[in-house]
């Protein structure tokens, strides 16, 4: 399903002290299976932007194309058509995810969503236990109460409870966050292997490693607007600071010992091994 | 750099063992030393102890085997207090070690519990918030204030009671990378500030362990290795087998190794690496 | 929701000034002053009138928009509806505590349905009263910080340690759930933001319904309480707090002279009102001879 972003405006508490325009004017497109990116600095407006796109939020000017949902100004949201057709295609697993269980087992909780979209119990439950089997976890852990279970195995059954009723986009949030080098890179190649299978990724994140390795584009936000959509590798290459974007660490080492006086070619680097390759060419090969 | 065991032993676990259920042991005959005026870091992945050491050497867990050590005396029920006021700690959540109602209230709370007469509580609310560039916000509320800044303030009120010892419990794991340079970038300036300051962070940020003085590695309630950073990434299988990563640093190193251009064994960390190679 | 109502708003006014401890007198002072009865109802719409006048200045005073007040009125309207089918439907004078004054004359007969317009002036006293007493209620908190106010109830309650009342710790005990409101609403947003996606619709669906989707919400919202409880208790401990252990201040109430004025002035107001209440006095035939019944 591809998706569009055209002339989005929103603001938070209008006609408040508090107003605060999040979003100014945002257009982009996202194409169908991709593993979409979008970063930028905290407060930016990356998680209003992707609460448009279940239309959890509705814009107060433009337009947002889901397939052939449009989410667009309405006084109330419920006079929105087929949201929850919407919010059966797009699934959203938001940041620290473990804070939505809420049933007495494990099972229970990852069919909830999937009988709220209309599934009788039993196929429910099947489609739970194929995505239990998903995050890896297996028939011990059905019956089990989810709150007895550590961080990240909440997390998984969390992720799972998205994943029951096969959305075709999956939008997250900063899935990593809290988690151990290893626990994030499981959890990331868990999204790199449904993104294989055909469902498109659009991926909310403050770590430039993990686009670098997953995504094949990147929109970047700032104050509200999306500045540009780029091939990863094309964007590290520049100067993102301004954007108050760290640099991943092969391109942040590449840049300083660049600006230390080292001759590199930054434009084959992509990982550790093309990096030291980069470097031993400038040296003159191997001394 | 003097070597580790050349410095003063300031806080020592003898057979540290733990159990919260009393079947597995969260923590396992744990032993270790950490030097004053050092920055340690203890790492491991999520469930292999680290927070459960913190824990205890706080006093919040009780009924342990072993004993600990602090400032040369051994920790019972009868100095418990007066020990641990000597050792501060920042927590994980920014959100839930706020206690007070704005900045300046938070600052204030370990020095109202600590019975500092209220004119002295003023100058030293105004250093440490001047120290920790949180000035400009006493007065704000911790609704209005980024995830960075609440721990800066938990940071100023940490600080505010001269402690010896400084605990960093993943204080940075819920930050972004704006917040978790600021922090970093303010854990520095305090041990510029106080040298024999020793900051001990509980973190499984592999590239702030590689940054530090001493490593110690937790592993299923197991201390696996201990040692200079430069000691303890050397043993990548055993790292491996903890499921830890290497420091951008050691693998940047070991692949140039691998194809044939040598780094000398001397260059010890990310700076000199650049140096040396643009010599 | 309306947001703005019974919340602090930071400004600089003298009402801001005043000490919470005489802000909190006077304005229960003001509150019995509204709800006095009296003995017409000339007497009840002059002293409303003044209370109004009083309160007007008041929220002047603290910046808070009577527009915000209106606003909270419209939350209101079904019990207004309420208020005035009842005093016009029932019979005459069946309503406890508030007389209705036939004096005023009847406003309509319809074949033997008399409605008096005493039955409109009860309803619309009630109503003023209901009004007043959220407008002086806004006046207290918008002009004081949460924080004051506890400290300000705790001095209060502090005689009650004689009997060992735990005034020290109910007052920490508000202080910090004030302190996470915001918090837990937040908690609350986020969570509902979530179950949303899961397909949960809050607004719509039957009973059965509608308990799942609090409970999706409820459920969750207690568990992220209760650790978020557990970490704060943590946390203060670490920071070496002691529920018994005696402790200074960094808030401290300091009262000034201005305090006295305002305190003096509304309980000179409270004992004027009483006196009009308890002697029946009629300014009206007082001063003018009038006889306004």
């Amino acid at each position: 399903m591809p998706i569009t972003f055209k002339d989005v405006f929103f603001t938070h508490d209008p006609n408040t002290p508090l107003a605060a325009n999040a979003l100014k004017g945002v257009n982009f497109e996202i194409e169908d299976g991709s593993f979409f990116a979008i970063v930028g600095k905290t407060g930016c407006g990356k998680s209003t932007l992707i609460q448009h796109i279940n239309a959890l939020l509705t814009p107060m000017s433009g337009e947002i194309r889901v397939g052939e949902f449009v989410n667009h100004p309405v006084k109330k949201k419920r006079q929105l058509k087929k949201v929850p057709e919407l919010r059966r295609e797009v699934g959203v697993v938001f940041q620290f995810p473990e804070y939505q269980l809420f049933e007495e087992t494990v099972e229970k909780d990852v069919a909830f969503a999937p009988k709220n979209f209309g599934l009788k119990e039993k196929e429910a439950l099947d489609e739970a236990h194929k995505a239990l089997s998903l995050v890896d976890l297996d028939e011990s852990f059905y019956k089990r109460s989810p709150f007895d279970l550590s961080g990240g195995e909440k997390r998984r059954v969390a992720i799972a409870g998205v994943l029951a009723f096969k959305p075709k986009v999956l939008v997250i949030d900063e899935p990593t966050a809290g988690l151990d080098p290893v626990g994030a890179e499981e959890m990331m190649s868990l999204f790199q292997r449904i993104h294989d299978e055909g469902t498109t990724i659009i991926l909310v994140t403050h770590d430039m490693d993990i686009v670098l390795k997953h995504a094949d584009k990147v929109a970047v936000m700032d104050d509200g607007k999306c500045v540009g959509v780029y091939d990863p590798k094309e964007l590290f290459k520049e100067d993102i600071s301004s954007y108050s974007l760290d640099d991943p660490l092969v391109y942040g080492f590449a840049k300083r010992v660049k600006q230390k006086g080292l001759d590199l070619d930054v434009s084959s680097i992509k990982d550790v091994d093309s990096l030291a390759d980069a470097i031993i060419a400038s040296k003159g090969g191997i001394l | 750099m003097p070597t580790l065991d050349e410095k003063r032993t300031i806080l020592e676990v003898k057979g540290l063992t733990y159990s919260y259920d009393g079947e597995k042991n969260a923590l396992n005959d744990v032993s270790f030393a950490v030097f004053e005026g050092t920055h340690t870091a203890i790492i491991g992945h999520n469930g292999s102890g680290k927070s459960t050491m913190a824990k205890l050497v706080m006093g919040l867990l009780t009924g342990y085997k072993g004993e600990i050590w602090a400032f040369g005396e051994k920790l019972e029920k009868s100095n418990m207090r007066s020990l641990r006021s000597r050792i501060g700690i920042v927590f994980q959540n920014p959100d839930n070690q706020f206690v007070g109602s704005t900045v300046a209230d938070d600052i204030a709370f370990g020095l109202e519990n600590r019975q500092i007469p209220h004119d002295e509580m003023q100058k030293i609310i105004e250093e440490f918030s001047k120290e920790t560039n949180m000035e400009r916000y006493l007065e704000r509320e911790p609704s209005n204030l980024s995830g960075g800044q609440k721990q800066r303030v938990a940071i100023a009120g940490v600080l505010a009671m001269s402690p010896d010892i400084v605990f960093f419990d993943e204080a940075t794991a819920m930050l972004d990378p704006k917040g978790r340079r600021e922090i970093s970038e303010l854990v520095m300036r305090m041990r510029k500030r106080n040298p024999k300051l020793t900051v001990i962070s509980i973190t499984h940020d592999i590239e702030e362990a590689a940054k530090s003085d001493h490593v110690i590695v937790l592993e299923g309630g197991n201390k696996i290795l201990d040692g200079t950073p430069n000691e303890v990434f050397s043993h990548e299988e055993k790292l491996r087998e903890c499921n830890l990563s290497l420091p951008f640093f050691v693998t940047l190193k070991n692949a140039l190794k691998s194809k044939g251009f040598n780094v000398p064994d001397d260059i010890t960390d990310i700076n000199a690496l650049e140096d040396y190679l643009c010599r | 929701m309306n947001f703005s109502l019974g919340r602090y708003i930071p400004y600089e006014s003298i009402i801001h000034k005043i000490d919470p401890r005489a802000k909190i007198v006077g304005i229960i002072a003001l509150m019995v002053c509204i709800f006095l009865p009296m003995r017409s109802w000339t007497m009840t719409a002059t002293s409303l009138g003044l209370s109004t006048i009083l309160v007007i200045i008041l929220l002047a005073c603290t910046r808070t928009g009577i527009h915000n007040i209106l606003g909270s009125l419209k939350s209101m309207w079904f019990m207004v509806i309420m208020l005035l089918l009842v005093y016009t439907l029932m019979p005459y004078n069946s309503l406890p505590n508030i007389p209705v004054d036939d004096n005023l004359g009847v406003a309509w007969n319809l074949n033997g349905w008399t409605v008096y317009w005493g039955s409109f002036a009860a309803a619309g006293t009630i109503l003023m009263r209901l009004v007043l007493m959220i407008s002086i209620t806004v006046v207290l908190t918008a002009s004081t910080k949460p924080l004051d106010l506890t400290y300000a109830f705790e001095w209060y309650l502090t005689p009650l340690k004689v009997i060992h009342f735990p005034a020290h710790e109910v007052a920490m005990t508000i202080s910090i759930a004030l302190r996470f409101i915001p918090t837990l609403m937040d908690d609350t947003k986020r969570i509902m933001k979530a179950q949303e996606s899961r397909g949960v619709d809050f607004s719509h669906g039957g009973l059965g319904k509608k308990i799942r989707a609090l409970s999706s919400l409820i459920v969750p919202l207690f568990v992220s309480a209760f650790s978020r409880s557990e970490e704060l208790a943590n946390a203060m401990e670490c920071r070496g707090y002691d529920p018994k252990a005696k402790r200074t201040r960094y808030r401290i109430l300091r009262w000034k002279w201005f305090d006295w004025v305002f305190l003096i002035l509304l309980l000179a107001i409270l004992a004027l009102y009483i006196y009009v209440c308890v002697s029946g006095f009629d300014p009206y035939n007082f001063f003018f001879g009038l006889t306004l019944q």
